[in-house]
């Protein structure tokens, strides 16, 4: 009685093919690397009517074939998960080993696949394998369509190899497919090695093209040459060259991999070339920037060679799998992106540690993966803080060097003016004597602005620390003080008593309520989302920071009154940009108000409005006014009226309202009886 | 007014400052519940369910970590108790946090409050709200749709890589902050400016923070012809 056993539908052909593997080109590549484990040294891809419908796909190799026993229990097995071999080639090749799945997807491309092969191992032989993938949608179980393995003797000086047809195509091949395929052939065989062992060639005129670009090679033009290598211990070396070969940088052991210790994946190098795409920096050399970059889009990223075959998809666009872009997104200084540098991951693998997903998309993300991904995004960290050592450095010696460089340039043109006659010689040094004295002028405003930005900035960020600590504690103190209050009325009944108690309580609640606002206010200024580049909306902002100051604003019995515009009104800056503004203003007023009291009642009044496409913000207050200074002096740093105010906060409104392409004037006197401040913003329009 | 007090009798509280702790507890008594401070070291994560006893709530500070009093952060142990169904408050102090430290968590933390707002009122609608979360499932506000989620920015904050993104079916003009760990491994080499994802999130949600992330995927390519032209 014959044993039952599983079986499969049909369908699962199409399962396993086309839908797992989607594109076409990962199949094709398949069958190419076939080829490779078979000792082709070529293999031809073409591609004939594939741009009509009903078209052909000829792969030809002249590698060693096929034997009947080969085909039986090696090609006509699907999904085996074969261990590459630690037996070499003929060749010397290690081979790839594949399940087989992009093989059927590529052979189901068509309606018909034809395998005819001429094994080395017994010449004069051909055997031919059909598949006519109709009969399979009309069977039931894969089992119940017989492939029969023709054998007959090969026509004379047939060499050995094999060759794929597939017609009756169900897909056109469009320029973008074969755009695709061409760069994925040219890709496989490592190209940064120009090895002519073993060469895809597709027969299509965007082969040519792509081949051109791909065969270029501008490695020699590489401002930045990585070579890191991982051994069989774990233990790593890299070294970066720069053009001209000399050795910048090198490290070994945990200077690379740092305290997470040796890597355990298998021995890889890693070579990466980092273009530097200036067109200054490219001025001097033969080859322009539009060629280098035109080059990288074509092979830029890092790819990864397993056993000298390309693994896809490592290295494609939009597949960044070492994060580079990412790295340099967040720092971006000194570091490469992959649209600035090219690079392979070359690895063996002999203990079959790296395993291929079953759909094509990459490794598998086991241990040894990502271990050899940790390996090469270390040797880019290496590289990445060698070189902003090193621009640090270089900065630091252009500060040193800048006083040198004026002295010198002013030897040379004293040489210069005494060159000239005699009599023109004082006038033209009493103009650079005055030309002298005011940019010692402004250089000094400059240093003396920078010592009071710095000081201020160490200010702002030690109260921001007082603030965050102090919130916790004064937020019990306030709820502490309300529960007291609370028991306390539960359990004195007589009220004179409980009178005596709750006074003193709701001052410990208000004064602790004033600590926790106050304390709010850095902390908020300081958020880092607000420094976020975007659309503001100002009215949003002026709200927020009204609200933020309001225990200063009711402390000092400043009565704010808004006027704000009926739309939204949007700018383009940083939350954290036009909230110093408005909070500058409003400690300008509230300085002003307690500095020099009037018998006015105290008002700020805050309007908005539009004027054609800009958006004006108001600020006017019935303080004493703008006195005893110009109003083209306020805006300087260090001027101040007030005998506790930096002197900063008008240049910084100035500051910033200029960096956001607007304007700012000041009227020493509103028709409220104060200064009054207007500032002018483009306005961004509401998204639709 | 005790509108959970049917249903909890008692509170756990999970603070690293001891004082913090002892206030709660005040404030957990005033709302009418018996409070038990649960002292540091807490127990490990994996042990936290062991804390769950019936009519009990949790109140869970989520800086743990500075008092060493446990070395998860407490959104996580919310995220825990809430898979467990049992009725968990996250205290936090500081907004920043929001944005990374909790934003992770965000879907299993049916109420977040801050630290200025705890009271006997809050505590109690705390409670209530999440019981009835846990007993009918999230409301309107907590339910998630597939969004699409545009990124504007990715920047570093204490170490670690996080993404500014809009969801413009919840508002076109106003970032979000997530942590870049959210998006699957798979993902974060596709994440530059202006890349785009769908991922399922609660766009009823009033405010950025209360706002969660879940199924990361690619988004698919623009159809030329959608039928809007």
């Amino acid at each position: 009685m014959t044993q039952p056993h599983l079986r499969f539908a049909t369908d699962i052909l199409r399962r396993l093919g086309e839908e797992l593997i989607p594109h076409p080109d990962q199949g094709i590549v398949e069958l190419v690397r076939n080829a490779y484990d078979a000792d082709a040294t070529t293999c031809t891809i073409e591609l004939i009517n594939a741009d009509q419908p009903n078209g052909t796909l000829r792969i030809v190799d002249n590698g060693v074939g096929m034997t009947r026993g080969a085909i039986l229990n090696g090609w006509l097995i699907l999904g085996r998960s074969v261990k590459a071999s630690h037996k070499l080639t003929r060749l010397g090749r290690i081979p790839v080993g594949e399940k087989g799945l992009g093989r059927l997807a590529a052979l189901r491309m068509g309606t018909i696949a034809e395998l005819i092969t001429h094994p080395k191992a017994e010449r004069g032989r051909e055997y031919r394998v059909v598949f006519d993938w109709d009969q399979f949608e009309n069977a039931k179980v894969v089992e119940d369509v017989p492939i029969p393995v023709q054998g007959r003797k090969a026509p004379k000086k047939v060499k050995s190899g094999t060759t794929i047809e597939i017609t009756n195509l169900r897909s056109r091949f469009r320029r973008a497919e074969v755009t695709r395929l061409a760069r994925a052939l040219l890709l496989l065989s490592d190209p940064f090695e120009h090895s002519e062992s073993f060469k895809p060639i597709l027969i299509a005129p965007e082969f040519a093209d792509i081949e051109a670009r791909v065969r270029n090679s501008y490695f020699d033009e590489s401002d930045y040459h990585l070579k890191a290598q991982v051994d069989k211990n774990g233990q790593a070396t890299a070294v970066v060259k720069n053009n001209d070969g000399r050795t910048l940088y090198k490290a070994s052991g945990e200077k690379i991999y740092g305290d997470d210790g040796p890597y355990h994946c298998p021995p890889a190098e890693f070579e990466l070339w980092v273009f530097i795409l200036g067109g200054e920096r490219f001025a001097p050399r033969p080859v322009g920037v539009t060629e280098i970059r035109s080059w990288l889009r074509v092979v830029g990223g890092v790819h990864l060679y397993q056993r000298g075959l390309r693994v896809h998809p490592y290295g494609d666009p939009g597949h960044d799998w070492l994060e580079m872009n990412l790295a340099r997104t967040r720092s971006p200084e000194e570091r490469p992106s992959t649209n600035t540098s090219i690079g392979r991951v070359v690895v063996n693998d002999r203990e079959n540690e790296l395993v291929q997903k079953t759909d094509r998309s990459g490794f598998i993300e086991n241990d040894a993966y990502r271990e050899l991904k940790r390996f090469a995004q270390d040797a880019l960290e290496f590289m990445a803080r060698e070189r902003l050592r090193a621009a640090e450095a270089r900065r630091e010696q252009q500060k040193q060097e800048a006083p040198h460089d004026v002295s010198e340039a002013r030897v040379v043109l004293d040489e210069a003016i005494a060159s000239l006659p005699p009599a023109s010689q004082p006038a033209l040094r009493a103009a650079f004597a005055q030309f002298d004295a005011a940019t010692a002028k402004r250089q000094a405003l400059l240093e003396d602005e920078l010592r009071l930005y710095r000081t201020l900035a160490t200010v702002g960020t030690t109260s921001a620390v007082f603030a965050h600590e102090v919130r916790k504690p004064v937020t019990q103190i306030e709820k502490m003080a309300a529960i007291v209050q609370r028991r306390i009325a539960k359990r004195l009944p007589d009220a004179a008593d409980r009178e005596s108690i709750d006074k003193p309580l709701d001052l410990v609640i208000r004064s602790a309520k004033a600590l926790r606002s106050f304390a709010r206010v850095p902390i908020t200024l300081m958020q880092r989302n607000k420094r976020r580049t975007g659309h503001v909306t100002l009215h949003e902002v002026i709200n927020e920071v009204t609200e933020l100051l309001q225990p200063f604003l009711t402390e000092s019995q400043i009565d704010v009154k808004p006027e704000l515009a009926h739309e939204d009104l949007l700018v383009m800056g940083s939350f954290a940009e036009v909230q110093a503004v408005i909070a500058n203003l409003f400690t300008n007023a509230i300085n002003a108000f307690t500095a020099r009291p009037t018998d006015r009642q105290r008002q700020i009044r805050i309007a908005t409005s539009v004027a054609e496409r800009n958006a004006v913000l108001t600020f006017a207050d019935s303080g004493p006014g703008i006195q005893g200074i110009s109003i083209d002096d306020i805006w300087l740093p260090g001027y101040s009226t007030f005998e506790r105010g930096s002197g900063l906060g008008l240049t910084i409104v100035r500051d910033i309202i200029t960096d956001l392409g607007g304007a700012v004037s000041a009227v020493a006197t509103s028709d409220l009886g104060g200064a009054e401040f207007v500032i002018r913003l483009p306005r961004v329009e509401e998204p639709e | 007014m005790t509108l959970a007090n049917g249903e909890i009798e008692r509170v756990k509280i999970i603070d690293d400052q001891p004082d913090a702790a002892e206030w709660l507890k005040y404030e957990v008594e005033e709302a009418g519940f018996e409070p038990i401070i649960v002292g540091c070291p807490a127990p490990a994560l994996d042990q936290l369910p062991s804390l769950i006893e019936p009519k009990t709530g949790f109140i869970f500070d989520h800086l743990l970590a500075p008092g060493n009093c446990a070395t998860y952060v407490g959104a996580e142990a919310v995220a825990i108790m809430y898979a467990r169904k049992a009725p968990a408050l996250l205290i936090t102090t500081y907004a920043m946090d929001v944005d990374v430290g909790i934003r992770r968590w965000r879907a299993s933390i049916p109420v977040l409050l801050d630290r200025d707002a705890v009271d006997q009122d809050a505590l109690n609608a705390g409670f209530a709200k999440c019981l009835r979360e846990l007993r009918e499932g999230p409301p309107t506000s907590r339910q998630t749709l597939p969004a699409i989620v545009r990124v504007e920015r990715v920047s570093s904050e204490t170490g670690e890589a996080v993404l500014d993104v809009i969801v413009s079916s919840w508002n076109p003009r106003k970032a979000v902050r997530l942590p870049l760990t959210m998006l699957p491994t798979a993902l974060r080499p596709s994440v530059r400016l202006g890349s785009r994802f769908v991922a399922d999130v609660n766009i009823g949600a009033e405010t950025g923070d209360e706002l969660f992330f879940d199924n990361f995927r690619e988004a698919p390519e623009p159809k030329p012809n959608d039928g809007l032209a």
